[in-house]
């Protein structure tokens, strides 16, 4: 049986124009990138857009690598960065909360379900409301259980910045929810 | 010294990623145990992760890969149309940059020869007189000075 090759080896030969080395590397971390992405964007379109523009990043840069840092690392970076970038085009059309009001009418007039529904979709909201680079230290450290260590190296900042990133996410997220969990809405 | 309320909240968030240490972790307690507000913003942060996890992985498209290849390929046709590349012109701009050198040196081999040539017999001596004002003497004898000066002595010429 033939032992799989690893990251660095399908990278130097993806660096060397070998397709089907590059969609091996593809098929290996799409999921892991598609999913940081998605939980990042909350949308499926933009996140698939994305990983595909991460990966089309690594196709491109496979020759600047250095090996340096481990490639899921370099591969979290350009994810990171890309996410980042977006959220800056994006800024010109902000995604508003919904009014306290607005929300409450709808769960009132729906089922246990559709409230659970809004509920996930408010906090949805509430996580985009963060700004991004605290968004993006909350889902590293909550979703992708990535040690303050790693965080550092994939968002190119020091640990303490990790650890103020991470203390003002969950400050900034419970002041934005605080109105509704007092209404008992949440 | 009791801890402040800042600083524990700093903690619980350090808490929630086990980065506190044991020392720290008894400070916190000891100033949950006496503090409400700390209290609740500990269980708002605990109820707040378990509200907004992500429980199940999703998978993209099937043709995710495929979307990266027609990309890949019309990159590669639009570089190959349009791009500029400047390390593809480098031998050609080096054996310009060498014709260019022998042009000019031939130019300038030229245009010093020219210059640096011997002028022709008449030239010299026009020049050599006209440089020395022979013709200053023109009503002296046509004679050498040495002559002139026997004849002088001689007594032959006053």
């Amino acid at each position: 049986m033939a032992l799989e090759k690893s990251d660095l080896e399908l990278l130097a030969l993806t660096a060397a124009g070998d397709q089907a080395a590059f969609a091996k590397l593809v098929r290996k971390h799409q999921s892991r990138v598609f999913n940081l992405i998605y939980r990042f964007t909350r949308d499926r379109q933009d996140a698939e857009d994305l990983a595909q523009e991460v990966f089309f990043k690594v196709w491109k840069y496979a020759r600047t690598f250095k090996g340096q840092s481990a490639f899921s690392t370099w591969l979290y970076r350009l994810a990171v960065n890309t996410c980042l970038n977006y959220r800056q085009k994006k800024k010109n059309e902000p995604e508003p909360l919904p009014l306290l009001g607005e929300f409450a009418a709808e769960t009132n007039a729906a089922g246990a379900e559709i409230l659970t529904r809004e509920r996930e979709s408010f906090l949805n909201k509430a996580l985009n409301g963060l700004p991004v680079r605290q968004k993006m230290a909350l889902i590293l450290a909550n979703f992708e259980g990535k040690s303050y260590e790693e965080i550092a190296v994939i968002m190119e900042v020091s640990i303490s910045a990790v650890e103020t990133l991470l203390f003002r996410a969950r400050q900034n997220l419970a002041a934005i929810l605080k109105p509704l969990k007092k209404k008992g809405e949440l | 010294m009791k801890m402040r309320c800042k600083k524990a909240k700093k903690n619980i968030s350090l808490t929630m990623d086990s980065r506190l240490e044991s020392v720290g972790q008894e400070k916190l307690q000891a100033h949950l145990r006496s503090c409400l507000a700390c209290q609740n913003w500990n269980r708002q942060q605990l109820w707040l992760r378990e509200q907004i996890k992500v429980p199940e992985m999703i998978q993209p498209s099937p043709d995710f890969f495929a979307h990266i290849q027609n990309k890949i390929n019309k990159t590669a046709t639009r570089q190959r149309l349009f791009s500029f590349n400047p390390t593809m012109l480098r031998p050609i701009l080096l054996r310009a940059a060498m014709l260019l050198i022998l042009i000019f040196a031939a130019w300038g081999g030229f245009s010093l020869g020219d210059r640096l040539d011997a002028p022709a017999a008449e030239t010299a001596a026009a020049v050599f007189s006209q440089t020395m004002n022979l013709n200053a003497y023109a009503d002296m004898p046509a004679e050498s000075f040495g002559a002139v000066y026997n004849r002088l002595l001689q007594g032959e010429l006053q």
